[in-house]
């Protein structure tokens, strides 16, 4: 192998022949494709041979590559003119409003152009206390497999909403009720993957025959029940909210029996349950209160405090086939330190 | 977890200069093409691989040799021992130094991966290309590829002017 390899180094870098256009069109087109949109305008430029390949090629268009002083402008152009499909459009910098001045139907266009993989995050309204209404045409893009939405408000009417071939969902800030998210669950029949992040809705029922992955970080959700996920194996859990005595968040399995992974639980911040049973530090262990599927647990736990090192002792009870244990260790104070230092001296 | 070591199947892949490369099936099988044509039993003695000489598909067989999963070259046990991060910062290094070639070369293997559906050889192929494209001037990428400008200057300034967002 090192013979053959050594044979073949360059000898002469370069021999001054044009190669690049001598590839064939759908080759020149994978390389235009991983171009940034005005890169791979630009090449329009560079002969007759690849004037038509930008347009011949779907469109991945990521706003933040626009100028600054000409994004407004272009980015509805754009749309308009590439012929599609859209592979991936990310709009975040430019302002929705503009967008909707100078391209009204930009929502209708993105469906009839096969839009595949999209992102809309309204950053202009970040500082608002309202969001504006996501517009309702976008999820009706039935050739969307990949959604990402940040500062929205749902729309209300969700009727006829059908996502076929959706497989990965991610909201960030999107002011929409718990009924929205279990329907929009209800009408993307291959969802694989959904992350969610400082949402409005309370409770994150999960229902579906295709999910895989479910990621929920930053929110004020009050539970999230895994009702039925046949599929389901990574669940995790990311900074819940910091309770004081209080409830904190319900984790509920109902029905989750390929679930492989599973964290960051907390002692302090979830609240366990298993089909009826609500884990409580001193209760036995049964049967019924088991998910015998993960394999891979993740805890936080400040050992400083007694209460939660006992309810560790009681989750770890409830996952009687983990393989891989991570336990996140929280910041304990000096007072606490002491009283550790103490009890493993003595 | 099961072993990969029990009963290696070898293939035979023929260049059109007459060259003949036994490779393992796993090996063989980074290219979707070839797997296809294992899967649908077109591969019982020799696959001859049209348009790509002995040179270009011993280097193909050599990348693939390295990326074929859990059975690197460098011995049965280091996917026990490293880190997953460690092994791929590894290939890339390795990567790095295999697309160190000429330009003749790298087209040559652009049309390989392609022909053969080598995604990730694919990627590595183009990525060179695709850098000198970005962010250079038509003038700088023309002299870079060797791209000769077929244009008359008024056509030449149509096509700017068309998208002339991109050029400024």
């Amino acid at each position: 192998m090192a013979d053959g390899a050594a044979s073949l180094l360059p000898t002469a870098g370069y021999d001054g022949e044009d190669r690049i256009s001598a590839l064939h069109d759908d080759l020149l087109c994978a390389i235009i494709s991983r171009l940034s949109v005005t890169d791979a305008a630009r090449t329009t430029a560079l002969s007759p041979r690849w004037c038509h390949l930008w347009r011949s090629t779907p469109l991945a268009l990521d706003d933040v590559h626009l100028h600054e002083s000409v994004r407004d402008a272009v980015v509805p152009r754009i749309l308009a003119d590439h012929p599609g499909p859209f592979r991936a459009v990310r709009l975040a910098e430019c302002r929705s409003a503009s967008l909707d001045h100078e391209l009204a139907e930009w929502p209708r266009l993105l469906a009839t152009k096969g839009i595949q993989k999209l992102a809309l995050v309204n950053k202009h309204a970040q500082a608002q206390h309202t969001f504006s209404p996501l517009p309702a045409d976008i999820l009706r893009c039935a050739s969307l497999q990949s959604i990402s939405l940040s500062f929205w408000t749902f729309p209300v009417d969700l009727s006829d909403v059908f996502l076929p071939k959706l497989q990965s969902l991610n909201m960030t800030r999107v002011d929409m009720s718990d009924h929205d998210l279990e329907c929009l669950l209800a009408v993307s029949p291959v969802l694989k993957i959904i992350v969610l992040a400082r949402n409005k809705p309370k409770h994150v029922h999960l229902r579906s025959q295709s999910l895989q992955c479910v990621v929920i970080g930053r929110s004020a959700v009050k539970e999230v029940a895994v009702m039925e996920t046949p599929l389901l194996d990574r669940l995790i859990l990311l900074d819940p909210p910091r309770v004081v005595g209080g409830a904190g968040m319900r984790v509920k399995f109902a029905c989750a029996p390929n679930l492989r992974v599973l964290g960051y639980l907390e002692p302090r911040g979830h609240k366990l349950q298993i089909g009826d049973h609500v884990i409580e530090p001193n209760m036995k262990a049964s049967p019924g209160t088991v998910v015998p599927s993960v394999k891979i647990l993740a805890l936080k736990v400040n050992f400083g405090v007694l209460g939660e090192v006992n309810m560790l002792a009681r989750f770890l009870r409830c996952f009687p086939n983990v393989d891989t244990l991570h336990i996140e260790v929280s910041p304990i104070s000096f007072r606490q330190s002491i009283i550790w230092q103490w009890y493993f001296n003595y | 977890m099961a072993t990969r070591e029990a009963g290696k199947k070898m293939i035979m892949l023929k260049s059109p200069d007459g060259m003949e490369f036994e490779v393992e099936e796993a090996v063989a099988m980074e290219s979707q093409t070839i797997r296809k044509m294992i899967e649908d039993d077109c591969a019982d003695t020799a696959i001859l691989i049209p348009n790509i000489n002995s040179k270009i598909l011993s280097r193909v067989i050599e990348y693939c040799n390295k990326h074929v999963p859990t059975t690197g070259a460098t011995g049965a046990a280091a996917s026990d021992t490293v880190a997953p991060a460690a092994l791929a910062e590894d290939l890339k290094i390795w990567d790095a130094e295999f697309i160190k070639v000429n330009r003749a070369t790298r087209f040559n293997l652009i049309q390989a991966a392609s022909y053969l559906n080598i995604k990730g050889l694919l990627d590595l192929t183009s990525q060179t290309t695709i850098d000198t494209i970005s962010d250079n001037s038509l003038e700088e990428i023309r002299s870079f590829l060797s791209t000769k400008n077929d244009y008359l200057p008024e056509e030449e300034q149509t096509i700017r002017r068309e998208n002339q967002w991109a050029f400024q």
